[in-house]
């Protein structure tokens, strides 16, 4: 297989770990106690870890491989794969960054014994699924159009 | 009304409990994803701009995440250690990061869905 691919298939792969990550801070949150703060703390850290690791593969194919399957798309039926849905992503992506860095800070604090504390890590790890999961259905999206474009004879 | 009262209701609604690094952090992150939208939208408007962040490090969008991780972290940093900060209520802090991340998605799903 080769490494464009394996990057590729790494970027999404991270970014669902991420999600499921965030998805465990937000029940283990929910049930705070001061049993469970190290393990909030340790998903919260594999939140941005996960993240950040998507974002630098994803941003290193996108750099290196992605001119020749956006080239593709624009010649295919499914030009809006690119012009909406890779051009937002790749954009709303650095939100979903900022917010994942700012998990295990957030996550850091006496969530048991501070409500306000607990309600803003929930929140974050909340804004975290919904982002993950939009960048999730838009790479879906991008690399369906590609895939038509070439059922179409695009070379 | 007495003043020990109006302590308590200013304190109640007003000064944050969250810790310093909570709160300047997550002001720092919701200020950073306006600004995200923002320069994305008049990097895709600017030709010079798109250029300019072009010629920096190679390409427009290694570019724009360095700028958006430097902005997080010198914000984050500063408003961490700032007072002013701490005087906004709980509801304040959390509504405005909410309100951030969806300005952030919105904005820029709508400019590139009608440009």
């Amino acid at each position: 297989m080769p490494t464009s691919d394996i990057i590729l298939f790494l970027h999404p792969t991270l970014g669902v770990l991420g999600m499921m990550a965030a998805v465990w801070v937000l029940v283990e949150t929910a049930n705070a106690s001061d049993a469970n703060e190290g393990r909030i703390r340790a998903a919260a850290w594999t939140v941005a870890g996960c993240v950040v690791g998507s974002y630098l593969l994803g941003g290193y194919w996108y750099v290196n491989y992605y001119y020749a399957e956006k080239a593709a798309i624009l010649k295919g039926p499914w030009t809006f794969a690119h012009t909406f849905f890779m051009e937002s992503k790749e954009h709303v992506f650095f939100g979903l960054l900022v917010l994942a860095l700012l998990l295990p800070i957030v996550a850091r604090q006496r969530l048991a014994a501070v409500r306000s504390a607990k309600v803003m890590t929930m929140v974050v790890a909340v804004l975290v699924i919904g982002n993950a999961l939009a960048m999730e259905g838009a790479g879906a999206i991008i690399n369906h159009g590609a895939k038509v474009a070439f059922q179409h004879g695009v070379n | 009304m007495t003043t020990h009262t109006i302590d308590r209701i200013y304190s109640r609604d007003s000064a944050t409990t969250l810790s310093s690094a909570a709160a300047g952090w997550s002001v720092a992150a919701a200020i950073t994803l306006v600004f995200n939208a923002i320069l994305t939208i008049v990097k895709d408007a600017s030709a010079p701009l798109h250029d300019f962040m072009q010629s920096l490090l190679g390409h427009h969008w290694i570019t724009h995440g360095i700028v958006i991780l430097i902005a997080f972290v010198v914000l984050g940093w500063a408003l961490s250690k700032s007072e002013g900060v701490h005087k906004l209520s709980d509801a304040t802090l959390i509504g405005s990061l909410v309100a951030a991340a969806v300005i952030n998605g919105a904005a820029i799903a709508l400019w590139f869905l009608f440009v």
